[in-house]
């Protein structure tokens, strides 16, 4: 997952976005020490206090836990992982209506095209 | 103790009358990275040179922890000018020696380091390197101090975007934790997601100074657009 | 903070003039070797004026090496403080005094050292000649131990009745003289800084103001003084006896003029350097 930032977005909401999909998707796995707040800001080029806020936003979600000595782990509880996909993915298909709303599709309009195109990926 | 840089009604007049800085007053915090924006010619060069005793201020102070500047303040500054400043005739490991005599703050672990990561030899001559890797020296010189305040006078400027990532990288990795980064630059969108705050001048006047996080979410906008708006002619 | 300043100073600078004073001792010694080569009696009018051109070289390298030896100061001087290496220079952490006294010394010791290695050379000609001379005519050398032992006969006549004194003030007139020449050349040079637009103009300018100076203060000292010599019956006496008292008269006003000068020099440096650097 690459840092591809946008700058008028707050920057520490984009981070918490890719660090949780870096999560759901395994590149950082459960019990999983993560990288360094520095070591993040310079990868993704951002402020280090911006990185620091993201950290403590996804430990306050328990996503990530500080540890006593230092630095932070991925959570092991796998129950909150599979939650956090299905919120992403919610948000995802409620973007994706939305979209389809305005282009004027209903809903069964948009099931068809979904099937249509789930067939033909399958293919 | 808030404030690092504490700037009080500063002017500065060049010979000819030529205005540089007008009656500024500023406040600079301690833990961040501060873009002092502007466009070419608004007076940041003057600025950085000033809070570096580089220039003598026709009106008004600056203070840096409480002293003017100075030798205290000189000790703890650890500054970056546009130009490069090395005498030819040294090698890289005598410049090593030369900023460990006199920075206490120098740490020469990390600049070796740091020249080994980018296959520059102890042994070179300066005069032999290449302009770009000559700054590239400077730059790890300059971030290799423990400082508590950095002052870097357009970093960026005129080099490629791997140059570029290279040198945000290394101050976002090396800067001391409790230390102010004030960054100097007419090139925002390169640098905007770096900053904690922003500083925008001209003609000499400061116009406005807020984080960036205000920027980006009270009024929607990136930093960048937001400084063309600012400045639209 | 001084003591790394010197230091690094002296890291810096060393090689150059070294290097110069090295090539004029072996024209020297080159040229104090003619006089052992069967070159002087030759037919043909080339080879004595070669030796000739050999001794000259010897004299333009002298000059040369003096010249060259404070212009590669001065030089440096100017890039350290005032061009881009200055932005090193200028924030370091030490005062404007640290950093002006180090370059005084550094600059003075040169000035000194290059006085003593021009002295040195002309002992190497000499030396040499004596020797190439006593090569080919053997009893050249005895001749000579007589010559000093005249010499040293000659020094307890009263002609050199005050010559250890004068010979005290010459040395101590030698050392305020580098010192002052150093603060000439620091000073043009900081002055030259002024005139923001024309800085090396304003230097050579300035160095030209202060010999100016210097020499109407001479003159203003001096020329009552040296009437007041001329018409005191009992110093034309004492003339007759040892031209050395006047020297030494001389040389010390002269000590007390440079010192003075070269100290105001100091102050007026170290006020625009502290209190009117301005850095392009």
């Amino acid at each position: 997952m690459a840092w591809n930032l946008n700058s008028d977005r707050p920057i520490y909401a984009q981070i918490l976005e890719v660090i949780q999909l870096r999560i759901i998707a395994g590149q950082y796995k459960p019990g999983d020490k993560i990288p360094s707040v520095r070591e993040l800001a310079a990868e993704a080029g951002v402020n280090p206090n911006t990185m620091q806020k993201a950290l403590s936003e996804l430990e306050r979600s328990g996503l990530v836990m500080a540890q006593r000595t230092s630095g932070r782990i991925v959570t092991e509880d796998m129950e909150m992982i599979k939650q956090t996909r299905n919120i992403l993915a919610r948000e995802q298909v409620e973007l994706f209506i939305s979209k389809m709303k305005e282009l004027g599709f209903n809903k069964e309009d948009i099931v068809t095209l979904l099937e249509q195109a789930g067939g033909e990926q399958a293919e | 103790m808030s404030g690092l840089v504490t700037i009080n009604n500063l002017t500065k007049v060049y010979e000819k009358k030529k205005v540089a800085l007008e009656h500024l007053n500023l406040e600079i915090p301690r833990g961040r990275i501060i873009g002092l924006l502007g466009p070419n010619g608004s007076g940041k060069t003057t600025l950085i040179k000033l809070m570096n005793g580089l220039l003598v201020p026709t009106e008004g102070e600056i203070r840096i922890n409480g002293c003017l500047p100075g030798v205290e303040t000189k000790s703890i500054v650890s500054y970056l000018p546009e130009r490069t400043y090395f005498q030819n005739s040294m090698q890289v490991k005598e410049l090593i020696d030369y900023f460990v005599d006199f920075y206490a703050d120098f740490r020469p672990e990390r600049a070796r380091q740091m020249l080994a990561n980018l296959g520059i030899s102890e042994n070179a001559y300066l005069r032999t390197l290449s302009k770009g890797t000559k700054e590239k020296v400077q730059l790890i010189m300059v971030m290799s101090r423990d400082a508590q305040l950095y002052i870097l006078d357009e970093p960026i400027a005129g080099v490629d975007p791997a140059a570029r990532d290279y040198i945000l990288r290394t101050i976002i990795t090396n800067y001391n934790e409790n230390a102010t980064v004030i960054i100097s630059t007419h090139l925002i969108s390169d640098i905007e997601k770096v900053l904690d705050e922003v500083i925008f001048i001209r003609d000499g006047r400061l116009i406005l100074h807020e984080t960036v996080e205000d920027i980006r979410q009270v009024k929607g906008k990136s930093v960048d657009s937001y400084f063309r708006e600012v400045f639209a002619c | 903070m001084l003591g790394k300043l010197m230091k690094h100073e002296w890291k810096a600078v060393w090689k150059v003039p070294t290097l110069l004073l090295g090539v004029l001792i072996i024209i020297a010694a080159v040229a104090g070797l003619t006089f052992a080569l069967p070159i002087w009696d030759s037919d043909w009018i080339g080879l004595p004026m070669s030796g000739i051109m050999l001794f000259m070289l010897f004299y333009v390298a002298m000059i040369g090496v003096s010249i060259g030896i404070v212009i590669y100061l001065a030089v440096r001087y100017y890039k350290n403080m005032f061009t881009d290496e200055g932005y090193l220079t200028h924030t370091l952490p030490v005062t404007s005094r640290q950093l002006l006294i180090s370059k005084v010394i550094t600059v003075s010791v040169w000035e000194l050292l290059a006085s003593i290695g021009i002295l040195f050379s002309l002992m190497v000609f000499g030396g040499v000649a004596v020797l190439s001379l006593a090569s080919k005519e053997g009893d050249f050398a005895l001749l000579l131990v007589e010559a000093m032992k005249e010499l040293g006969n000659l020094w307890d006549m009263p002609f050199f009745k005050g010559f250890q004194v004068f010979g005290v003030s010459t040395v101590f007139m030698e050392l305020v003289s580098c010192f002052s020449g150093a603060m000439t050349i620091i000073a043009s040079i900081t002055m030259g800084q002024m005139i923001r637009k024309h800085r090396i103009l304003g230097s050579v300018g300035a160095y030209f103001a202060i010999s100016a100076v210097v020499q109407g203060i001479f003159m203003v000292i001096m020329f009552p003084l040296m009437l007041k010599m001329v018409m005191d019956n009992e110093f034309l006496y004492r003339f007759e006896e040892s031209p050395f008292s006047f020297y030494t008269i001389m040389f010390t006003i002269m000590s007390v003029v440079y010192l003075a000068v070269g100290v105001g020099l100091y102050f007026l440096s170290e006020y625009l350097i502290h209190r009117r650097l301005e850095l392009e």
